[in-house]
């Protein structure tokens, strides 16, 4: 009898079906190292349906459940692929006005109230709504029902009475009909996982505190499953960031998308059982948001030492000129017009030197045609190369001589330890868990100096000595403490550990302790 | 101690000020005090620092004492509540307007150039893509016949292949994708086109409602239009109308090569043209996605177009309209080519009288429906400004805007109509001088019913331009669902009126149904239109 753990991995925009980036990364570590151990059932939140699986899938992955949150006007047909059409439509007729009205709108009503008010919302209750809405969509239809005209004028009414109630919002920006239409259609994609069945496992993994925890949360309503939340780059801090740094869209939009994301997050951290945040400078954060010490556990994030590991000197292809390597995907949050400028002020005492950029480009088109425009402006067309993707990390960190970071924000990035794998010395900024995998063996610099940047990369590319012991010790420190094979134990250790706690349903209590109250009437929604 | 603790506090202010400044650089207005702490991160502020510099507790502590300081800030810049504010709605200035008229219709044209390439060239050159001045009526049924299956046949794959591939090509930006769709798209349209013919060839064997030459020769045009119709179809979804233009310019040339020099006879030569068309649109279409797939290195990521499940939901709708929507233009020719005194030979005789009157009129639908290009364009290009421009408490005015906006464009095409008919009327007409001298001309105006034909199908296809702007617009907002019952019932209304007409009266009175449908296809449309535009906002949100 196979006696394996059954992990539900859950993940957004990320493995299997997104290549590159921290996430991706380190859920192929946990499913190929856990081969032997555990059968994982992959739950991934994509941003558009068409992309298929970009991983060489090892055996122990039994299922995968694609939810494309955009990009498809009938969404089911990925996330429940054998269900047949008739049954879809028979639905859609079933979502009938008294359901909506009756059994819908007095959930989405509460709802509403939380969204307006997140930080004084209670996660527990935000837990329960979750999964009464996904009992109600297990019978009645999710597009349907969200594109109700009842429900679009009482969201309309709430976000009206939100905007008046902010102060400084009626100061700054007048709430517009566009921020009312996108807001209500960024609920219909951001919610789509109520809408998806959770299978009964031992374990439920999210990889983010965000979106992917919701099933989570129905996981432990539905079956009792325990859960444990790996906290990345944490997902309220990226997500606040991103958003405010948006040209695109107003206040009001942005506190809508926020407030949305920190009511779940809020939830993720209060039905967790386990966080593990990959440093522990993360747990701030968390703590904040909900999370309890007794929960948080840290565990960093390992590297395949034998996949990332120096060659021999004989093996070994070098640039001829002085060369700045970087693997980072390009959007906001890797700062990459800080590497572009750290190249300028390189260059001024290094004339020949080279920074090679190798990753995604497609991720945020407009933040690259920026980045390339910059590159231009700065004459640095000969100088700062951006080169796309590159399948062969080990060997692009080989053959540079010194590998940077320029993040905003991290959390223990994978480029960093693949370097220092590799015996690669690394200038990079205090973000994250960076200096806490760095400490001894790199340059650590301020987010957003370039000046400090400049002189630690200008310091290692004339100073072969001094290059050559940072690389040895770089890969001295990753073989002690941060193989993946320690990650990935630590982890196994915690779904051990959850497994054999007892597990009772949430729902069970759900029917003799919760009611609502609204209005002065008592309603109980079990 | 006391001039100490001032000092402490004054640098703290001072910190708290140049904090401020700096996070206001990246961040105009931070959405909370968590947003402040996010950018004192990105600045590389950590508790660490937050306790050593500047002598608060911890980052948090040291946001929210930022946080205050900026909504200070903004207070002092801005005290008006927005809330009692409206913008003024404004759709340009009447110069703005025409000259965005001018563009589209110009565009809206274009996009008709094909067709009035093959109006022209039958009447200066005698011949076209499939048309031949010369035909005899037995040879037009045929001809007829395999054009109205055509059209028919591929109409509801033309709209759902135009809606698909426009889909992957500029809204999704993914090239990949929109050669995938296209190659698809076309296969099923030949296999559509195949399946058809070989169903109307079994048909006619069963009851044999032709002779069996006249129906196999049907068929290959059938079969030959149908082709240029699908490529066609690529190339106007990637906005390529040009190139259709040049394409149908090279078929015409090869059909002339084959007729005056080649010696080939009309059918091979048609044949030969249409297929030379359909090939020149095809390479250059898929040359162009191929092109800009390498460009963009669109195809490094494994990826799939959806499963058929979720096509048939996106487009089985659309579908049915496009099928619709060409056999309602071409049933009262199928009425009037039915009856007649004497009856016809066959069960659809060609009436060569009949359709001048219709192909007159086609001018004016040309000239109709090239100002719908303004109306859709200038829909899609308002309804997001106009929204961003109207305060919530304010949104009647944005309903009121737009249903305004409606009845301008109704004015618009009925006035765009109406001179469209009259102006086409007197230029068509003022030919009719010539008729002693050139003997086509004389032929053309001689027809019995020309006229009467004429100016009832023109109000016809009047009638029918307010249905497809009304359609333009549900189908810009994702809903086909009132555009199908319309156009089910249109037709309906259509075969009955042009049926009784025809056979009461007298055939050519079968256009009177086309002028019954027309105007039911319209009516309807345009109740839906007014609830439509009464709850913009909703239908606007709830188009996904």
């Amino acid at each position: 009898m196979d006696d394996k753990l059954n992990i539900l991995l859950q993940t957004e925009g990320a493995y299997p079906f997104v290549k590159g980036g921290g996430v991706s990364t380190w859920s192929e570590i946990m499913c190929n190292q856990l081969v032997d151990r555990v059968n994982f059932t992959i739950y991934a939140l994509l941003g558009n349906p068409y992309y298929d699986v970009q991983y060489d899938l090892p055996s122990n992955i039994k299922s995968i459940l694609k939810i494309p949150l955009w990009g498809s006007e009938l969404p089911i047909a990925y996330y429940e692929p054998e269900r047949l059409f008739s049954s879809i439509a028979s639905e859609k007729e079933f979502t009938h006005e008294a359901a909506v009205h009756e059994q819908f709108l007095p959930l989405f009503d509460q709802f509403m109230d939380c969204l307006t008010r997140p930080h004084s919302s209670n996660p527990e209750k935000v837990g329960i709504l979750l999964y009464r809405f996904w009992q109600y969509f297990n019978r009645y239809s999710y597009k349907d029902t969200l594109r109700d005209q009842r429900v679009w004028e009482k969201f309309s009414g709430k976000i009206h009475d939100f905007y008046s109630a902010d102060v400084l919002g009626r100061k700054v920006d007048s709430f517009n009909l566009l921020n009312a239409t996108f807001g209500m259609r960024w609920l219909y994609h951001y919610l789509m996982p109520l809408d998806v069945g959770v299978p009964r496992v031992d374990v439920s993994h999210s990889t983010s505190s965000g979106f992917p925890a919701i099933a989570s949360i129905i996981g432990k309503f539905e079956h009792g499953t325990p859960s444990v939340i790996s906290d990345h780059g944490v997902f309220i801090r990226e997500r606040i960031k991103g958003i405010n740094a948006s040209e695109d869209i107003g206040y009001f939009s942005k506190k809508m998308l926020i407030n949305l994301s920190v009511i779940i997050a809020k939830a993720a951290y209060h039905y967790a059982d386990v966080i593990c945040p990959v440093t522990k400078s993360h747990s701030t954060w968390e703590l904040r948001f909900g999370g309890s010490d007794d929960k948080i556990r840290p565990i960093i994030n390992g590297v395949d030492i034998n996949k990332f590991k120096p060659l021999n000197e004989a093996d070994k292809i070098s640039y001829e000129r002085p060369t700045v390597v970087a693997l980072a995907n390009l959007f906001p949050l890797k700062g990459i017009e800080t590497m572009i400028k750290t190249c300028r002020r390189v260059r001024e005492d290094i004339p020949e030197v080279q920074f090679l950029l190798y990753g995604d480009t497609t991720v945020d088109e407009e933040y690259t045609q920026k980045c390339k425009k910059l590159v231009k402006e700065l004459n640095l067309e000969h100088h700062f190369y951006i080169k796309g993707f590159h399948d062969n990390p080990t060997e692009v960190y080989n053959k540079g001589d010194i590998s940077i970071l320029t993040s905003i924000s991290e959390g223990a990035p994978y480029t960093v330890l693949e370097s220092m794998s590799c015996g690669c010395p690394v200038v990079a900024t205090d973000v994250g868990g960076v200096r806490e995998v760095l400490e001894r063996c790199g340059i650590i610099c301020r987010s957003g100096a370039v000046e400090e940047l400049a002189e630690g990369v200008t310091k290692l590319l004339k100073d072969d000595l001094f290059r050559k012991v940072l690389g040895e010790e770089s890969r001295r420190i990753v073989l002690s403490n941060f193989t993946a094979k320690k990650t990935v134990d630590a982890y196994y250790e915690e779904y051990r550990k959850l497994v054999h706690k007892p597990r009772v349903p949430l729902k069970t209590r759900l029917k003799d302790s919760y009611s609502f109250q609204k209005n002065g009437v008592n309603h109980n929604y079990a | 101690m006391p001039e100490i603790a001032a000092l402490h506090s004054n640098a703290r202010k001072e910190a708290v000020d140049h904090l401020s400044r700096k996070v206001r650089q990246s961040m105009e207005v931070p959405t909370d005090v968590y947003a402040v702490a996010v950018e004192l991160e990105s600045m590389g502020v950590n508790d660490k620092r937050a306790r050593k510099e500047y002598r608060f507790n911890s980052i948090f502590d040291l946001a929210e004492e930022v946080y205050e300081q900026i909504k200070q800030e903004l207070d002092e810049e801005l005290s008006e509540d927005k809330t009692k504010q409206q913008q003024k709605l404004t759709s340009g200035s009447v110069w703005e307007r025409i000259l965005a008229f001018v563009r589209y219709y110009g565009a809206g044209l274009l996009f008709m150039a094909p067709m009035f390439s093959q109006i022209l060239s039958v009447v200066f050159i005698t011949y076209s893509l499939w048309a031949w001045l010369y035909f005899n009526e037995l040879q037009a049924t045929v001809i007829a016949i395999g054009t109205i299956v055509a059209f028919v046949a591929t109409g509801g794959i033309t709209l759902t292949a135009g809606r698909e591939i426009s889909y992957y090509f500029r809204g999704q930006e993914n090239y990949y994708l929109s050669y995938k769709v296209s190659r698809n798209i076309f296969g099923i349209g030949l296999l559509v086109l195949l399946a058809v013919g070989m169903l109307i060839y079994l048909v006619n064997l069963v009851i044999p409602f032709y002779p069996h030459n006249m129906m196999v020769l049907s068929g290959i045009y059938m079969l030959f239009i149908g082709i240029w119709l699908l490529s066609s179809t690529i190339l106007y979804a990637l906005q390529k109308h040009f190139m259709i233009l040049m394409a149908v310019l090279a078929g015409t040339g090869v059909v002339i090569l084959g007729m005056e020099y080649l010696d080939m006879g009309i059918y091979y030569s048609h044949w030969f043209g249409i297929f030379i068309s359909s090939l020149v649109m095809l390479i250059y279409s898929f040359s162009f996605l191929k092109y800009q797939i390498y460009k963009n290195e669109a195809d490094t990521k494994k990826q799939h177009l959806p499963k058929f499940e979720v096509k048939y939901y996106n487009n089985y709708r659309y579908f049915i309209y496009g099928t619709c929507y060409f056999l309602f233009l071409f049933l009262d020719r199928i009425m009037a080519w039915s009856t007649g005194t004497p009856p016809p030979p066959y069960i659809i005789w060609f009436n060569t009288s009949y359709e001048l009157g219709m192909d007159w009129a086609l001018i004016s639908l040309v000239l109709i429906t090239a100002s719908l290009e303004y109306s859709v364009n200038r829909f899609s290009t308002l309804i997001l400004p106009i929204q961003k421009k109207t305060n919530l408490t304010f949104n009647k005015k944005f309903h009121d805007f737009f249903k305004d906006f409606y009845i301008r464009q109704l004015f618009l095409l009925s006035m765009v109509g109406l001179l469209s008919i009259i102006g086409n009327y007197y230029l068509v007409n003022s030919f009719r001088g010539m008729s002693s001298e050139i003997q086509i001309v004389e032929d053309f105006f001689s027809s019995a019913v020309l006229y009467k034909v004429f100016w009832l199908a023109s109000f016809g296809y009047l009638f029918t331009s307010v249905g497809l702007m009304n359609t333009l617009f549900f189908f810009t907002l994702g809903r086909p669902e009132p555009v199908v019952r319309a156009m089910t019932i249109a037709i309906l209304v259509n075969i009955v009126v042009g049926f009784v007409c025809s056979r009461w009266y007298s055939f050519e009175y079968a256009v009177v149904g086309l002028v019954a449908g027309g105007l039911t296809f319209a009516v309807i449309t345009a109740v839906y239109a007014r609830r439509f535009f009464g709850d913009l906002h909703y239908y606007y949100y709830s188009a996904y």
